[in-house]
Order: C-alpha cells, then structure tokens, then sequence
C-alpha cells in the first residue's frame, strides 16, 4: 500500500490569510527511518506536523501518511499515528496513571494490557515512585516523560514529536533518543521529529530536512548537510542556512 | 529618578486596565466622566424624582429611619470594597513577578504600597459611581449644605482608602501562602467564588429584609464593624449642616446613636492608623512566599471509590474509563467544588425567600407558592449551571485539544464522556434544592418527585447549553479572555430563553387549570431539546475546529 514510503507530500501548502506557513512541500518519508525537521521558530513546523497528523487540512497540495489521505482519511492517519504536542496540555487533577488510561480509552485500549504496558513504560521513564501523584505537582521535565509515553502507549507505526526533549535533562534526553531508536530499530517505527536541537538531531537523525519562511531549503544525511556548508557540525551548517551569525560588535552595540 | 512604589504602581494601574489597552488615555478619563455624571447627576435626579413623589409622610420617614438604611448600605459598600479586589486577584495566583521584583532590589513595602496605589484608580471608580447614592438622600432629606456633602465625600474617600489598603494587604497574605503551591491557582480560583457569598447575603438581605435587617443593626453587635462607624459620622455630618430642627437631631441622636459620633470618629480613626501601621508592619512577612509548608504537599489519586468502579462497570471498559477520569478532572478541582456549592446557596435562598420574604404575605395561593419555588429554583440553578459546567471546566488548553484530535474520533468520544459525567453531578446538584424546597413548603411526595424531575431537567439544559457554547468557542483557562465573557454573557442568555420558554406553558397551566403536576411536566421539555441542539452544534464545530 505505501511501498516502504510512510509519508509522501507533493507541493503540500498551508495558508492562514494572507500568511503563508507551509510553501510546496515536497517530502517522503522512509518506514522505520527517524526523519529530523529543523528551522526557526515560526518556520512552519509544527504547522506540517499538524497536517501530517490529520489535525489541520491543507490549502493546497497533496500528502498520504501510512498510505491514508491526508484530506479524506484523517481519522484512519490518527489510529495509526502519535502526536506529542510542542507544549504539555495534561490534566492537572489526574495522576500518570490516570492520564495514560484515558489516553489508551481515546484510542481503543483497555483492561489488563493497558494497565501492564502504562506500568512498563512508567517504570522505563523512571516514574515508578510518582505514578499516583496528581500531575499538577510533576516537575515540566516528568510532565514530558509522561507525554511521551502518551505517544507511543498504542504503539504508532509513526510517531510526531514536537520538540521532544525541550524539557527535559541531558539523562532523560538520553533516555528519549534510545526509546525512540529502539523503536525504530526493533518495531519499525517511523519517527519525525522537529527539533532546535542540532546536536540531538545530528546523533538520531537519518535524514534532515530544514525548513525556513515556511520553504524546505535543505533535504540530506547530516553529515551530507554539514559537508555541502562546509561547517564543523550541525549546528554550524543551521546557522550557514538560516541565516543567524551575528558579529561581536553588534551583540555589544546595545550599550553605546 | 522614579521612585519604585510609584513605578509599581504605574504597573498594577496598567495590568488592571489593561482592557482599555491603546485607547486607555482617552478611555480611562472617559470611564472617570461617566462615574462622576453618573453619581453626581444621574443619581440625584433619579433619586430626587421618586423622593418628590413619594409625599410628606414618606418623607418624615425617610428623615428619622436614614442613619439605620446608611449603615446597611455602608456595609454593602465596605463588603464590595473589600472583596471584589481580593477575588479579582484571587482569579489569576501568580506569584512570579514577586521574584523579578525582588531580585532587582525592591523593598516589601514599596511592592506593597505600590500595588495599593495602583488599584485606587481602578476601584475608586466604583466609589465614584456609588458614593452619591449614600450621600443623595441625605442632600434631600435632610438639606445638607454644600460643606457638608463635601464632609461627607471626604469621609467616604478616606473610608474607601482604608478599605483597598485592607484588601491589597489580604489579597497579598492569600497569594504569598498559596502561590508557591501547584494548587495554588485552584485555590485561589476557588476562593475568589467562595468569598462572593459574603457579599450576597447583606446585599439580598438590604433588598428583602430592609425592616428587620435596620432593627437588627440597631443592637450593639453592628457597632464593631467599621462601616457602621463611618455611616454614623456621615449621618451626623449631615444632620448639624443640614436644616433639620434641633428637636429633630435630638430624637435621631437618642435612638440611633449608641455612642457619641466623636467616639465613631476615634474608632475609626484607630481602626485606620491601625490597618496601615500593621500592613506596613507586615509587609516583610507578606512577601516570604514559598514558605507555607504546603506547599510542598503532593496530592496523590487514592484508589478508586464504589461509585467510579460503578461508573466502569455500567458504561463498559472504554467509555468508562474516559467517564470515570472525565468526572475525577472535574470533581478534583476546588474551583469547581466552590462554584456548584455558590449555585447550591443560592439555590437554597430561592424558597426561603419565596417561603418567608414579601412574597408569601402578599400571595397566599396554594398553587402559586409551589410552582413560583419550583420555577424559581428551576431557573436559579439553569441560569447558574450553563456556567458551572461550560466556561473553563471544559478543555484546559490548547494543546489538550490536539491530544484529543490525534485520537480517531477522540473530540466525539470526549464531549459525549464529559457531558454524562456532568449528568451525574447534576444529580446532587438538582436534588437537593429540589428537596429542601418540597420539604419547607411542605409539598407532597408526588410534588417533590416532579419538582425534583422538573429541577434536574432544566439543569440538563444548563449542562448541555454550557457544554455547547464552550465547545463552539473554546475559551481554555483563560478568564480574562474575550471568548470567556462572549461564552459567559452566551450561555446565560440562552438559558434565560430556555427557562423562559419552559417557564411560560407551565405557568399557563398553572393559571387556567389550576394544577401543580401538569404546570411542572410541560415545563420540563423545552430546556433540555434546545440545549440538546445547542449541544450538537458544539460538537460538530470543536470536531472540525483546526489549529490558527
């Protein structure tokens, strides 16, 4: 159905207004592939990941996610798909327990395999000892572990992470990017991943795509990238494409 | 340099007109002008015009009985003074701004000050607006002279200062102790409820039980509250710079004056020096935020209780599981627990006031009485629960909204759990003013039955209303947001047409046919079929809703 292709996107554009967000995408996706999606903020990012998850229709273009229609099969893409939001929207009053419950109701889960698996995953996140706690007491860093789990709860053969690991510590970070590999590795599962972070996406990442004014400017291999800039690293080669070196003077000139 | 309270100041005084936002040079002196037309002129003549018509022997009344419906007002006022800005700020606890603050050097009592002096703009303009109420009679009754109305503003603004001085000081002690807390915006939220109800009972108490209320604050009990001290100076004030004849001043001073007025002015004077000396005095303690031992408490989920294993049992595993954390979301919130008990006091207050107030003397039918409470309370608690159970309870945020849009007909299944959950809550919600009715207008069994029907059928239609309106236009969290008032100001609207329209047949049966049970059934439908539409609409359009 989708031949080893999990998301394909032809001239994909998204408008709100006059403000463009999203201009002719064109993208695919490889299964079991961890796909990094880079850019400023305001890049149209999280607007992508949107579309592609089903939650936001497109004014133009075309896209397939799992080989379902991005127009007409937006509820087929969400039984298939995770989606970590850029910011935590929990529920303050339920504990990690609670939460992953509803969520694993919201997609079809219940009774004892539910309960073994939010266990599993609470006990791999290292929030064992907090699972009862109400969530309005989590540090943000927990709050993320837990929407993480959220995400992968009904094992997603593809998984959007919005800023995964803006949160959380250099362990926990860790910690993600393995989860994430594991996954890809061992379950075949397809990551996006939009990220600021350049070294974590250098690390995990297959391919990366940078995205500016709403414009896929670059596609490749990391190190493919870094050598067609001719940077040092990563984060290097970001800032050669986007644009964002600014020299000493002007950083002090605010003082004059 | 700019001093640091008045740059404080300068801050509150824009956060809080913040509404006015770029307009606020013209808009703030335009809103001043309209408070001063208002009490200066509008009130005057309102209140002139019914005085004039009112005759000579309700002028001789109003001449002697004045100074105990001033203490009743003064009370009113105090009460508005002092709690409406502590449950304004009560509605939004952050305490983060303290630290910015302090980390650049501020003193405490420069924060404190500051913040006291940038609400009198704000709420002096209620003083504005209401002061002339106290003062217009009196100008009429008693002929005051130019000096004393001036006298007494001079009282009544010094009062009011006192008052938001107190309020500011309060309002700071309840953030500093709950700030620091992750519950804290809860509590506050759920405080900034429970506090109104100080407020509504001497005002529904001035409204309905003037006679008794007056004679009861005629004892030496009222003479402790500091409002009474300043309604007394201000009647004095007026009865030695009015015209009234000295036979006149000594009657009114022998039966309303406990003490001297020059007594009321020391009271009131210490009373005064008093607030502010302590509140400077503990601006330092005010301000230790993050040291109340509560506020590292974590609060757990205990295990599951026999109604929510019922709930999963009943509804099956799925849909179950959503109801049952749908309905711990909302009954774990104190804002939520403090709003139905307000709409439960006033509930309750509707057959009393039936019952006991003006009405049940001046109609004595044994129709009327029954289905008049029902009605009443039928459309008290209608009217209240479309904003219990819609406003902010609804969705927390944004982004809560793309976690149920990621799940295949995850909006649909939500809405559906959320809005049973609410059924349940408005079981207890309805029943029990039903029945507190039913059982103090001594109705029968089968009357109670139907009120208790009748009540929870317009609750339904409150639920469904609230629900929908949220859901066509999701206002999160925020209550200072344009969608919370637009949805607010919606759902009371609507739900006073759906209470009017089910109100209207029933009465009519009542009127023609004379019967309790029919009046109370017709009654019943209309409410819940418009909300069940309203509802609809809601689900179809938070279902479609995409992202701005």
């Amino acid at each position: 159905m989708s031949n080893g292709i999990q998301i394909q996107t032809e001239s994909l554009s998204k408008n709100f207004g006059s403000v463009v967000a999203l201009k002719k995408l064109d993208l695919s996706v490889r299964k079991g592939s961890v796909f990094g999606y880079l850019g400023p903020n305001g890049a149209g990012k999280t607007t992508t990941v949107r579309i592609l998850s089903g939650l936001l229709k497109p004014s133009g273009g075309s896209a397939t996610v799992c080989g379902y229609d991005v127009r007409t099969q937006r509820n087929a893409i969400k039984s298939v798909t995770g989606l970590l939001p850029e910011s935590p929207g929990l529920y303050s009053k339920l504990s990690a327990v609670e939460f992953l419950e509803f969520i694993g109701a919201l997609n079809n889960l219940s009774g004892e395999s539910l309960h073994n698996r939010i266990d599993r995953l609470l006990g791999i996140l290292g929030l064992e000892g907090r699972q009862n706690d109400l969530l309005e007491s989590y540090s943000s860093g927990m709050k993320q572990k837990v929407l993480v789990a959220s995400t992968v709860l009904h094992e997603p053969e593809l998984v959007f992470l919005d800023e995964p690991t803006s949160r959380l510590d250099p362990a926990a970070s860790v910690l993600v990017r393995e989860i994430i590999l594991a996954m890809a590795r061992e379950t075949d599962t397809t990551f996006f991943i939009c990220t600021h972070m350049t070294d974590f996406a250098e690390d995990l990442c297959e391919i990366i795509g940078i995205l500016n004014e709403g414009v896929l400017t670059t596609l490749g291999a990391p190190n493919e990238i870094i050598e067609q800039t001719g940077g040092n690293d990563l984060e290097d080669a970001y800032l050669k494409i986007v644009g964002g070196e600014i020299d000493r003077d002007t950083l002090l000139s605010w003082r004059q | 340099m700019v001093r640091v309270w008045w740059a404080i100041a300068k801050a509150e005084f824009l956060v809080r007109t913040s509404k006015l936002h770029r307009s606020r040079k013209i808009l703030y002196p335009a809103v001043i002008g309209i408070a001063l037309t208002f009490g200066l002129v509008v009130i005057p003549r309102i209140l002139g015009y019914f005085l004039a018509r009112t005759g000579s022997a309700f002028e001789m009344i109003l001449a002697t009985s004045f100074p105990g419906f001033l203490r009743t007002i003064m009370m009113v006022l105090w009460m508005f003074i002092l709690i409406v800005p502590i449950s304004n700020s009560l509605e939004n606890v952050k305490i983060g701004q303290w630290e910015i603050l302090f980390s650049n050097n501020v003193k405490t009592r420069d924060l404190l000050f500051g913040t006291f002096v940038g609400r009198i703009p704000v709420y002096g303009i209620f003083v504005i607006a209401l002061g002339p109420i106290v003062v217009s009679p009196f100008v009429y009754a008693y002929n005051v002279s130019i000096i004393g109305q001036l006298l007494m503003y001079l009282v009544i603004f010094v009062f009011a200062v006192v008052t938001i001085w107190l309020s500011t000081v309060f309002s700071t002690a309840i953030h500093a102790k709950i700030g620091s807390s992750p519950r804290g915006d809860d509590i506050g939220k759920a405080l900034s409820w429970a506090i109104v109800p100080l407020v509504a009972v001497p005002a529904m108490g001035s409204m309905y039980w003037m006679n008794s209320v007056v004679s009861l604050f005629n004892l030496d009990a009222s003479m402790i509250l500091p409002s009474t001290w300043s309604a007394d100076i201000l009647t004095w004030i007026a009865m030695y710079t009015g015209s009234l004849r000295p036979s006149s001043i000594l009657n009114l001073e022998l039966y309303w004056f406990a003490v001297s007025p020059i007594v009321d002015m020391l009271l009131l004077g210490i009373f005064s020096a008093t607030v502010l000396f302590l509140g400077f005095k503990s601006a330092d303690r005010l301000f230790a935020y993050g040291a109340s031992p509560g506020s590292q408490k974590v609060a757990r989920a205990g295990p599951e209780n026999l109604f929510i294993r019922g709930v999963r049992k009943v509804f099956g595993g799925r849909f179950g599981t959503i109801i049952a954390t749908s309905f711990k979301d909302y009954t774990r919130k104190l804002q939520n627990i403090a709003k139905l008990s307000y709409g439960l006091f006033l509930a309750f207050l509707i057959p009393l006031l039936i019952g006991f107030g003006p009405f049940a003397t001046i109609v004595d039918d044994p129709i009327f009485l029954p289905v008049m409470a029902s009605l009443m309370t039928g459309l008290m608690l209608g009217i209240f629960s479309g904003v219990i159970f819609g406003g902010v309870g609804l969705l927390d945020s944004r982004d809560q909204l793309w976690i149920l849009k990621s799940a295949p007909n995850g909006v649909p299944k939500f809405i559906t759990a959320r809005v049973v959950s609410y059924m349940m809550v408005g079981i207890p919600y309805a029943m029990l003013p039903a029945l507190f009715t039913g059982l103090l207008l001594n109705f029968a069994l089968n009357e109670i039955l139907l009120t208790v029907a009748f009540v929870y059928s317009i609750v339904l239609g409150g639920i469904f209303v609230g629900v929908g309106i949220t859901a066509c236009n999701p206002s999160y969290q925020d209550t200072s947001s344009g969608a919370f008032v637009i949805n607010t100001i919606a759902s009371i609207v609507i739900m006073m047409i759906c209470v009017i329209a089910s109100i209207i047949p029933g009465v009519m049966v009542a009127i023609n046919q004379g019967v309790f049970a029919p009046a109370l059934t017709i009654a019943s439908v209309p409410a819940p079929l418009i909300g069940l539409i309203i509802l609809m609409v809601g689900m179809i359009r938070l279902t479609l809703m995409e992202a701005d």
